[in-house]
């Protein structure tokens, strides 16, 4: 698992560290049962207080794509939401395909209305 | 002295190219072929000379090999009796087999060191003293053993002595570091990278198995024993304490540092990034390099301690601190977890004197 943040961005550091680890749960790169490392570990390494990654996980716990359990720390447990997504996506790509709209094209499509 | 090579009779050129590989064999890899081949006759074939050796005296001294004798000794004195063939079956069955099977697991490593020349040594004594103590008992049937065995331990001391003096050992050369693709980072950006590593699944039904049979081992002769040996419960206590401990990390790196965290959230290593020197991707065989798997001490070449949290053979992530102690933990995608601390080590000042 690698994540980049930004520690001088005006968003914050909670909010980009469950924005990348979603991202990660979402792609499967972070696989279901996966355990996410240790609060306490992850502020070591980046310097941050240990309560901004309990914040992080705590949101990923309300968007249903971890579980937090006592003592087992955080477990991946998918997205909720991501098989409606998923299904929205392939529809995209079909459309696409019918279109014959190039893979960067519709990348590119995506990339100017959501930029992340 | 080539001067007749520059002849026009030169020999074709797939000559040139035999000479050329037979030149750059390298030296180390002869005075590695030297130091296995004297494992070899240290370990296995001393060992089982003397196993060899005992039996023929055994079976020399005559009498039928079914005939009663003394088996066992208590604190009093005799107390078991059994057939004769019971001392060349049981000496076989440790001496003979133990060599082999730790010949068979050290003999394919790539470096003989200090683990593999104590073990040599451990194997002459072991048959040595099993070799004198199991003879003697047989043939002098004593009324008390402990003089024997006394006999026996320094008879193997005597004979192991040469192997752990000895021995070659070859200094462990300086690890070859991994081109590493760099880390890209924006201004003000930062990475973190995090990896757990667990051993496999074999070698962990491996150790529950030795230590279910330690403990099937320990109880027994507890009981046997009526008690008397119940210190000898505490040796797979602390072999299962030490799985559990060890047979999971989790890895974690970042602009600090980087930490290394058993799954039972000890024991923990760290090196801040401040204190480090350099890190690198290495390839490491744990009996060869550490002597075997679990949290490890050895040396670096230059002599500083080197510490290894190894469960598997393979990549690993080497941190060197700038008082030249090193850090190896075996971790999967070690190349980015290198990259991710090198990374920050380029962008942050080294602390004033």
């Amino acid at each position: 698992m690698l994540i980049r943040i930004d520690l001088q961005a005006g968003e914050a550091v909670y909010d980009q560290i469950a924005t990348a680890l979603a991202a990660r749960i979402t792609t499967g790169e972070l696989a279901v049962g996966e355990r996410l490392p240790t609060a306490r570990d992850l502020a070591e390494v980046l310097g941050v207080n240990m309560h901004t990654i309990l914040h992080a996980y705590q949101s990923l716990r309300d968007q249903g794509l971890i579980q937090l359990r006592r003592g087992r720390g955080a477990v991946v447990t998918g997205a909720t939401g991501s098989v409606q997504l998923h299904d929205a996506v392939a529809a995209v790509i079909a459309r696409a395909r019918e279109e014959r709209i190039a893979p960067a094209a519709l990348l590119a499509l995506i990339r100017k209305d959501y930029p992340g | 002295m080539n001067a007749h090579r520059a002849a026009p009779t030169d020999p074709p050129a797939r000559d040139t190219h035999e000479e050329l590989r037979m030149s750059v064999r390298s030296p180390d890899l002869v005075r590695h072929a030297r130091a296995r081949r004297a494992l070899t006759w240290a370990m296995l074939v001393t060992p089982l000379t003397i196993v060899v050796a005992a039996v023929v005296v055994m079976f020399a001294a005559g009498g039928d090999p079914g005939r009663e004798v003394i088996v066992h000794w208590g604190p009093d004195g005799a107390d078991g009796w059994g057939p004769a063939w019971t001392y060349p079956v049981l000496l076989v069955a440790i001496g003979g087999v133990l060599p082999v099977l730790l010949w068979w697991m050290i003999a394919r490593v790539s470096r003989v060191g200090g683990t593999a020349v104590f073990l040599a040594g451990l194997m002459i004594w072991l048959d040595a003293f099993l070799a004198v103590g199991l003879t003697a008992s047989l043939l002098a049937q004593p009324d008390v053993i402990g003089w024997w065995f006394a006999i026996a331990f320094a008879a193997g001391l005597l004979l192991a002595a040469p192997a752990w003096l000895w021995l070659p050992r070859e200094a462990p050369t300086a690890s070859v570091p991994t081109e590493l693709n760099p880390v890209d980072l924006a201004p003000g950006q930062v990475a973190v990278w995090s990896r757990p590593v667990l051993m496999s699944r074999a070698f962990i039904v491996v150790m529950v198995l030795v230590t279910v049979l330690a403990l099937g081992a320990t109880v027994f002769a507890t009981i046997v024993t009526d008690g008397a040996a119940w210190i000898s419960l505490f040796a797979p206590v602390i072999v299962a304490a030490a799985l559990v401990l060890t047979l999971g990390w989790r890895v974690t790196v970042g602009p600090r540092g980087l930490t290394v965290r058993g799954f039972a959230g000890f024991p923990v290593f760290r090196v801040a990034i401040d204190d480090l020197a350099s890190v690198t991707v290495v390839r490491i065989e744990p009996l060869a390099d550490f002597g075997g798997w679990g949290i490890r001490g050895t040396l670096t070449p230059t002599g500083q301690g080197r510490t290894g949290i190894v469960v598997r053979a393979g990549a690993a992530l080497e941190v060197t601190r700038r008082d030249g102690r090193q850090l190896v933990v075996t971790v999967d995608d070690a190349t980015t977890g290198a990259a991710v601390l090198q990374a920050h080590q380029a962008t942050s000042t080294p602390p004033t004197a």
